[in-house]
């Protein structure tokens, strides 16, 4: 498994290096100029191609793409052209909300939806099951943004029970850390619940059809522990395969959820960084996105070697 | 049962002190604002952005500072005086002025900051180039020598907007003109706190307690910078509704700009009131490129001028009479240079058709870059866009962010080779009072002119008269005649005046009417 291991690992270089290149070439092909950004308004021409000058921006690509490579090996991920702050830094203040959103909006979407998956799968064809698909099909449909406003509006405007926006570090005290997750977590969770329910349902039922599952039943186990021992974990690699995803696309794709609720995450970073053509944080932030990809990845398939002991690498 | 005890008394005390925290911080006297952008560039000299120039009124001081009567008065200057011959200024600095690092501001720190923003700002430019010398003459005293006499001394040296020529130690200003600033030290009301800097999302200010504001009452930029506040937190928040929910909910005390769409909402909702405070407000232009294609030709240039009507942009981009005036002067209705000089005063398409023809107009496409992300201009483009249309002109109005916009707009080549034939943009009417700050009219052409390279030499001989004139009232007749020349070769439409009133919470008071939105005099009751 070592093996496994270190060979998965050493494969995300070639795939960094590709995403390197192409990032690179896009963020040149793409229109927009950082000087002119950085210059403002009133600028001359003159004064634009000075900065640009100033910046190494009317450098051969090739030389400009061999600087940030050479200082990307020696752990320099650059400095932003707008904020003159070092890409390392920008990325360390942002990423501990989006973590602290992802984390909490996966474990309650795992609390809610799995239970739920396998109830609908239980009571198959029930009233219950189409609650369940009913609620799953809502929870795709109603955008991010509509949800979260009528959160707001709701939980906050009308019965004021939680704050609008805004995040609190965890090193600020748990409860307000918390108290102004819950609404993005509420929000940024339906889709997820719908996801992972929708699965888990699927998944489950296909195993309760198996022989070893009327076995267990007919040797007299409680239905509970038919359905949590035999049936779950046996169903359990399609819903993790899901779950892994959804963690991956929640580092990267929460960018409308920390929007309506003012969350300084690295999804904010990085529409704020392609807006501004702030080409060091772009790319810096999307070496990030995959490596945490292809990491997050590797942890799924090591997660399987725990509930289904057939699979070996 | 003594570790019991000693665990309670421990989580006694945790609780104390957690609770202890906020109720501290409450006793000070905390602002949290939206303005209209997230701080990114601390540099108010390196960029124009308004932002900046914002950033910049809090932690810099100004030499001078323009009033609500437009007169310029002495802010960090104690007095000056002008030689017989208006050849040589002399300025002594206040006493107790210092920066926040605790050094004295000294005449060197001046000079240096001044000659940094001449080289960025371009009234700032234009003082340079008639400046023979700047010379500390003792630690608070330094002159300004003049080539010619040059009327626009003060008047520079108080610009109210951006470039603001703020003052910095002097090892901070002998930056590079075109490299941010290391470091954000400033003699103003406030302190920029860094370590609590977040770009783009959060910058705090602290009441500067060795500040000596002057005795005079403040009156726009001008007068007694008294900080009333221990902390100005400005968060960015991208979302406007989010913003507006906030307020109502009393997150937050301050919005800068809220979109004229909520401002109903805003005063219905209580606690909130709404403030006008820039009576001056913003302006939108349009924007020809004399390079290309139609454009290169005044006949169709001036077709458009006969085309257009304010009033279609103002209600597309504002809507709300209470909120937008039409107003053909170039200099902003309602200051010292306002006239109709030189304006068609209203739309004439027969006109406009028959200049077109005069023209020789071959029926190529018009390109008009329209930047949909920034709400207040992307109105603008699809009512050029059908104002051109009906006078028989082809368009293509190319859809784009404002950064693309931005970057296009630089270059000089054709429209087959990513030229352009339109822009349009929005300008604090503070940024337009006079022939040198207004980049509108500036008719240098492609060396030193702005986007679009308007190219008149009789208009840079106006203005260049302008600044050298020292007389008020030979002042405005010359800024007529530039406005005049301006409309008869098109260099820009104005697209009519509108302001932006703030929204806060009732609990504000003393919030200060001018150009720019700064927070000394305001109180949180």
């Amino acid at each position: 498994m070592l093996r496994f291991v270190a060979g998965r690992l050493a494969a995300t270089l070639p795939v960094m290096g590709v995403v390197a290149v192409v990032v690179f070439a896009l963020l040149r092909l793409a229109p927009g100029d950082p000087a002119a950004i950085l210059a403002g308004d009133a600028a001359t021409p003159e004064q634009i191609a000075a900065i640009r000058a100033r910046l190494g921006l009317d450098e051969p690509m090739l030389q400009q793409f061999g600087s940030w490579i050479w200082r990307l090996l020696h752990g320099d991920l650059g400095t932003s052209i707008l904020s003159n702050q070092p890409v390392t830094r920008l990325i360390g203040e942002r990423i501990e909300p989006t973590l602290a959103l992802a984390t909490t909006t996966i474990l309650f979407a795992v609390l809610v939806a799995v239970p739920l998956g396998v109830v609908a799968a239980w009571r198959h064809g029930t009233w219950i099951d189409r609650g369940v698909m009913a609620f799953s099909v809502l929870g795709f449909s109603v955008p991010v943004f509509v949800l979260g406003y009528l959160w707001i509006f709701g939980l906050a405007m009308h019965l004021r029970l939680l704050p609008v926006q805004g995040y609190v570090s965890i090193t600020q005290g748990f409860g307000p850390f918390i108290e102004r997750l819950v609404l993005p977590t509420l929000t940024l969770s339906a889709i997820y619940i719908a996801l992972i329910a929708r699965t888990t349902r699927a998944s489950v039922l296909d195993v309760l059809g198996e022989d070893y599952i009327r076995t267990a039943r007919a040797k007299g186990l409680r239905e509970s522990r038919v359905l949590s021992r035999h049936a779950l974990r046996n169903a359990a690699v399609p819903v993790i395969s899901v779950i892994g995803i959804g963690i991956a696309l929640l580092i990267s794709g929460v960018v409308v959820t920390e929007s309506v609720f003012n969350l300084p995450g690295l999804g904010r970073l990085t529409v704020d960084a392609v807006l501004a053509r702030d080409y060091p944080v772009i790319q810096g932030v999307i070496l990030l996105f995959s490596g945490l990809y292809v990491l997050i990845n590797l942890a799924i398939d090591l997660t399987y070697l725990f509930f289904d002991p057939r699979i070996r690498y | 049962m003594r570790a019991g005890l000693t665990r309670r008394v421990a989580v006694a005390l945790g609780a104390a002190l957690v609770l202890s925290g906020p109720a501290a911080a409450q006793d000070k006297k905390v602002l949290k604002a939206v303005m209209h952008s997230g701080l990114r560039i601390t540099d108010p000299i390196i960029t124009t952005a308004y932002i900046a120039r914002n950033h910049g009124y809090m932690i810099y001081d100004t030499l001078f500072a323009t009033d609500e009567r437009f007169e310029i008065k002495p802010q960090m200057v104690k007095d000056f005086s002008v030689s017989d011959d208006k050849l040589t200024y002399t300025f002594t600095l206040r006493d107790g002025l210092k920066f926040h690092d605790g050094a004295p501001v000294t005449a060197e720190d001046c000079i240096a900051s001044l000659q940094r923003w001449g080289k960025r700002d371009g009234m700032g430019q234009k003082l340079m180039e008639y400046t023979a010398s700047l010379k500390a003459v003792d630690d608070k005293t330094f002159t300004l020598t003049l080539k010619q006499p040059y009327g626009l001394v003060l008047a520079s040296l108080g610009k109210p907007s951006s470039n603001v020529p703020f003052i910095m130690p002097k090892r901070i200003a002998e930056t590079p003109a075109d490299r941010n600033v290391p470091e954000e030290i400033g003699s103003g009301p406030f302190r920029f706190v860094k370590a609590e800097f977040q770009p783009g999302l959060k910058v705090v200010y602290e009441k500067n307690p060795d500040y000596v504001p002057r005795a005079e009452p403040p009156s726009w930029l001008a007068g007694g910078k008294l900080a009333k506040l221990d902390r100005v937190e400005w968060i960015n928040i991208p979302d406007y509704q989010t913003a507006v929910n906030a307020l109502i909910n009393g997150e937050i005390d301050y919005i800068e700009q809220p979109p004229h769409d909520f401002l109903d909402i805003l005063k219905g909702a209580k606690g909130v009131v709404i403030n006008n405070y820039n009576p001056l407000g913003f302006s939108g232009m349009v924007r020809m490129n004399w390079l290309n294609p139609p454009f290169d030709n005044p006949k169709i240039r001036q077709a458009v001028l006969h085309a257009v009507n304010q009033q279609d942009y103002l209600d597309a981009q504002i809507g709300n009479p209470d909120y937008m005036q039409p107003c053909l002067a170039m200099f902003v209705c309602g200051t010292p240079n306002a006239t109709d000089a030189g304006a068609p005063m209203k739309p004439d398409l027969a006109k406009a058709k028959q200049l077109l023809k005069e023209g020789g107009y071959d029926g190529r496409p018009v390109v008009i870059m329209q930047p949909t992300d920034l709400a207040i201009v992307a109105p603008l483009g699809p009512v050029t866009a059908q104002a051109l249309r009906a006078i028989g002109m082809k368009v293509d109005l190319q859809s784009m962010d404002w950064q693309t916009l931005v970057g296009r707009r630089a270059k000089q080549d054709p429209v087959d080779q990513g030229g352009w034939n339109i822009f349009h943009t929005t300008w604090v009417n503070a940024d337009m009072l006079n022939p040198i700050a207004n980049v509108g009219v500036n008719a240098k052409g492609k060396v030193g002119g702005w986007f679009g390279w308007a190219e008149d030499a009789e208009i840079e001989k106006l203005r260049d008269a302008y600044a050298r004139e020292t007389d008020p009232a030979k002042q405005k007749a010359i800024a007529a005649e530039v406005q005049t020349r301006a409309y008869a070769v098109a260099t820009y439409f104005p697209t009519g005046q509108y302001t932006s009133p703030l929204a806060v919470r009732s609990s504000l008071k003393g919030i200060l009417q001018g150009p720019a939105p700064v927070f000394w005099n305001i109180e949180k009751q």
